[in-house]
């Protein structure tokens, strides 16, 4: 399990830990059933509160990406792999929405974001 | 153009100690005329200014012999002033030399009846130049061993004496005028040379990696003294005496050794060992007494070399009771004095049994063994031996808890506590001195032992009891139990030495109740010394 | 006694003069047990006397000190024993080798780990033969981790340890404290200038400042409440009159607001007073530190 924080990003850290474990396990690095770091070691790791790293996993088990086993630890939830691709969708509409209310706040129309949209993927393919 | 760095220089060098040196001046000075006053001149004169000379000396140099850091030397900031590596020698060596000299040589003409001619004093600045110039020599990081270092300015001291009273005097032992000339100059300039090329050194920043360091001696088994040897520490308890003894635990026994191995070779010289031998044992029996106080309150400082008495945070904060942290102190100072009360006797026993000329001694032994028969002639030396031992550890004691009590007051100056502990000492020596020494006033004690044993033991019990009271303030009766026992003990043993030794019903039971009155005397300190480390640790 | 829920640390009232100086003023606190509580403050605010009345070192002159319920002063080794401290100027004994040290050490506690100590010291490459003074800063600063450590303490003490280390180092210390914090009763009380570090892992701040305690409040809250808003006003801007803010600043008519509270009382309040909104955004640790130290008005929160 490879996470990072970052410490000046304006996101508080076990918002961050929630992302990342969402990614891995969108990603399919995380597997159905797989046991995640115990707090302890996963809060070492990362060099932060344990509570924080807590309350990361229990937004996550609130959420249903994830559930506990009494005395046993933190373990991935089947069927959020498989929903990988509607949960994906939903992050990447959460992306646009924000990226659209910037674009507004800096003026830059909707027609000038399309054009960079396109802009950007002809570079990715010529590049490719 | 080169005026501004010199003055910049000598300002710097001793602008850092400038108040201190004054002080220590201004107290050196006012000692002096105390005990003028008092009326001790002579050779107690000169020994305090000796031992003045030496602490003024001291805060020239940025000698730092003390256990924590064995890196001496300038601060990093003069070393890279603008200033030619000479004169930066130069400077500390000269200003060191003339201060003391001027200090000394003022002291001999106001507080003494000395009186030097011009060459003789010439002679005398002299000696101090070529100790002041090894002392700043010895502070660089040449030699990075510390007992060299000390090795080295007793080899210096030797010989700068040695060509002073050549000069002075005319003895055909010595060296003869030309000789004292030449050694003092030869002195001088190796001192300064080396100086100088230490400095070289510490410039071109290669100190710290000349000479044999510690870490080479220690594979050659030199200074291991036990370092890797380490007993099993059972509880905290035991491991702060461990520590107490091998941080101080070294100091009397060292300094003895030292003295007893001086006293024990002026044996070698056949012209000595034909004398009676009462001075070699008044040498050793003279350290004992003065040296082991001294010691005893070596357990206050932060470290031996170092008197700042103050527990270091970090002792402060170790999960140890006041009780067990005094206690420790004092078991490790027991013990170590035990040991140099040890070398004593066996350096006394060694040195009447090596002289040749014991009359005087065998004198008074024939005397006593005729008035006390050999059992009482026995116990009345192990009275004297025990008496002698538990009030020169009392004194250590006390000075430690003193120590103790005047770092809360927070007397900052050394030199202040040294004029107390010294005035003090020094009075005492002078009136005691006074009334034993005299026919008239030892008839008057014996007559009136009575009464005066009595008082001191009123006197002594009412201290001992205020200082039973502040203990109990905030320490367990528990920890005493085993202490109690031990005086028990010794006052039951030495009351029966004492009944054992022929004399006037009277003088016995005057006896018993000094006996009685050492023992508690001796509480005192141990009752006072955690009552003053809480003070000082809970501040 | 019931040991698991009364607070470790118990401090009530205390106030503490050095001279004409008031190093601490009033200052309360109570610190439960499993916690990080964070103390940050300027140079002089008063933390390291805070743990020294902790530690029994300054005796409590007026107000009460408890620790694991006792006075620090009258039991001493009850009370040390159970904690590990590490001080910002630790004086080791330089004579002593790491081995000897950690011997010397371990007679004290009864909790020792001669195990663990061993694996810490591996762990922070260590030379055990080695002479205390013959090691770096960073090195000594490593032993004296181990040794608050390695008799598991049921409070670890830390004084600006990370003063003048490595990065590595640093790490160590943080790990020390999770470790610490993760294991169940044992709090870390963490009194340091490095903020991002306090951040992280602390789950309680303390904010000392001229001898009073200005905040003490669950990190959380202390980095959701600290807000700063930039707004658009001409003229000069009454902001005394919002509650909750404690400090404006002025640049071409752009006012940097900061406050402490709810980002939208804020917010409210300055539209109210005509000011047009810019940009609005929660402040760092660090930036409330500073913000804070600058500003001199008592800080009350807006509702």
């Amino acid at each position: 399990m490879n996470l990072h924080l970052t410490q000046h990003s304006g996101v508080p850290p076990y918002l961050q830990i929630v992302t990342q474990i969402k990614q891995l396990i969108s990603a399919g690095r995380l597997e159905a059933d797989q046991e995640l770091l115990p707090i302890r070691v996963l809060a070492e790791k990362l060099l932060v509160n344990p509570n924080t790293v807590a309350r990361a996993y229990r937004e996550l088990e609130a959420a249903g990406w994830v559930y506990t086993r009494r005395g046993a630890g933190s373990f991935v939830a089947p069927g959020t792999t498989s929903l990988s691709a509607e949960k994906c969708m939903k992050q990447i509409r959460e992306r646009v929405t924000s990226l659209l209310a910037e674009a507004e706040h800096m003026n830059v129309s909707t027609k000038d974001l399309i054009q960079l949209v396109r802009e950007i993927d002809n570079e990715r393919k010529k590049g490719e | 153009m080169k005026m501004a760095p010199i003055t910049a220089l000598g300002w710097e060098i001793f602008g850092w100690n400038r108040s201190a040196l004054l002080m220590n001046a201004a107290i050196g000075a006012a000692l002096g005329v105390a005990v003028n006053v008092v009326g001790l001149a002579g050779p107690m004169s000169i020994m305090l200014l000796v031992s003045f000379s030496l602490l003024l000396a001291s805060s020239f140099s940025y000698i730092d012999l003390n256990t924590r850091s064995s890196r001496a030397g300038f601060p990093r900031h003069i070393l890279v002033l603008p200033v030619a590596t000479w004169m930066l020698a130069l400077v500390p060596i000269l200003g060191g030399a003339v201060f003391i000299s001027a200090f000394v040589l003022l002291w001999l003409r106001f507080l003494t009846s000395i009186r030097l001619s011009f060459v003789e004093q010439l002679a005398l600045a002299g000696a101090i130049t070529a100790l002041s110039c090894w002392m700043q020599a010895m502070s660089w990081e040449l030699i990075r061993v510390r007992l060299a270092k000390l090795a080295v300015l007793v080899i210096v001291s030797l010989l700068a004496t040695l060509s002073l009273v050549s000069l002075l005097s005319e003895h055909a032992l010595l060296l003869g005028r030309t000789g004292g000339t030449v050694t003092l100059l030869m002195t001088m300039s190796c001192g300064y040379f080396f100086a100088w090329m230490a400095l070289v050194r510490s410039r071109r920043g290669d100190a710290g990696e000349a000479g044999p360091s510690n870490k080479r001696l220690r594979t050659h088994g030199v200074l291991t003294f036990g370092n890797s040897r380490m007993p099993e520490l059972a509880s905290g308890v035991e491991a702060q005496k461990w520590y107490e003894s091998r941080v101080f635990g070294r100091l009397l026994p060292i300094c003895l050794m030292i003295v007893c191995t001086l006293s024990l070779s002026m044996l070698l010289f056949d012209a000595v060992r034909s004398k009676p031998s009462g001075i070699e044992i008044g040498l050793v029996l003279l350290a004992f007494f003065m040296v082991s106080p001294l010691v005893g309150s070596a357990y206050a400082w932060k470290n031996p070399q170092l008197p700042r008495a103050m527990l270091a945070p970090f002792f402060a904060a170790l999960p140890l009771d006041d009780v067990e942290l005094a206690f420790a102190k004092l078991r490790a100072s027991a013990r170590s004095h035990l040991l140099g009360v040890m070398i004593v006797l066996v350096t006394i026993a060694a040195i009447i049994v090596l002289s040749d000329n014991n009359a005087k001694i065998e004198g008074i032994w024939t005397n006593l063994v005729a008035h006390q028969g050999t059992v009482g002639a026995y116990c009345v030396l192990l009275l004297l031996a025990l008496f002698a031992a538990v009030l020169t550890w009392m004194a250590g004691a006390l000075l430690m808890a003193a120590a103790f009590y005047f770092a809360a007051v927070q007397w900052k100056n050394g030199a202040l506590k040294y004029l107390v502990v010294f005035l003090g000492l020094l009075a005492f020596l002078k009136y005691t001195g006074w009334f034993l020494l005299n026919r008239v006033t030892l008839q008057l004690l014996l007559v009136h032992a009575h009464t005066i044993a009595w008082v001191l033991l009123a006197v002594v019990l009412i201290l001992a009891t205020l200082s039973f009271r502040d203990y109990r303030r905030s320490n367990p009766l528990a920890a005493l139990g085993k202490v109690l026992a031990g005086f028990v003990a010794m006052t039951a043993i030495s009351l029966v030495l004492i009944w054992q030794v022929r004399m006037s019903a009277q003088l016995h039971w005057a006896l018993s109740c000094f006996a009685i009155t050492t023992s508690l005397g001796a509480l005192i300190p141990i009752l006072r010394l955690p009552v003053e480390i809480a003070s000082n640790r809970h501040r | 006694m019931n040991q698991q829920t009364e607070n470790i640390i118990d401090i009530r009232n205390l106030s503490r003069h050095f001279g004409n100086k008031a190093a601490l003023q009033d200052v309360t606190l109570q610190i439960p047990r499993g916690k990080v509580f964070g103390v940050v403050g300027e140079n002089g605010a008063g933390k390291t006397t805070l743990i020294k009345h902790i530690l029994g070192l300054l005796k409590a002159k007026q107000g009460s000190v408890s620790v694991f319920g006792m006075d620090p002063v009258q039991q001493p080794r009850r009370v040390l024993s159970r904690i590990g401290y590490l001080s910002e100027q630790p004086d080791y004994p330089e004579w002593m080798t790491v081995t000897q040290f950690t011997n010397y050490m371990a007679a004290f506690y009864e909790t020792w780990d001669r195990r663990y100590a061993t694996e810490l010291l591996e762990m922070m490459n260590v030379d055990p033969s080695k002479k205390i003074g013959e090691l770096s800063k960073g090195q000594q600063a490593r032993v004296g981790l181990c040794a608050a450590q390695a008799h598991r303490p049921e409070l670890l003490l830390l004084d600006e340890p990370s003063s003048g280390l490595d990065p590595v180092a640093r790490n160590e210390i943080l790990s020390a404290v999770i470790r610490t914090v993760s294991n169940e009763g044992r709090s870390v009380l963490l009194s340091s200038h490095l903020l991002d570090e306090v951040e992280r892992v602390s789950d309680h701040l303390v904010f000392f400042s001229q001898g009073s305690m200005v905040l003490s409040e669950p990190m959380e809250a202390v980095l959701s409440k600290h807000h700063q808003v930039i707004v658009r006003f001409a003229g000069s801007l009454p902001w005394q009159k919002i509650p909750g803010v404690f400090k404006a600043s002025e640049a071409n008519s752009e006012w940097q607001v900061f406050g402490y509270g709810e980002m939208e009382a804020s917010i409210h309040g300055l539209r109210n007073l005509g000011a047009e909104i810019l940009e609005q955004r929660l402040l760092s640790l660090n930036e409330a530190f500073l913000a804070r130290s600058q500003s001199r008005l008592p800080l009350r929160e807006a509702a």
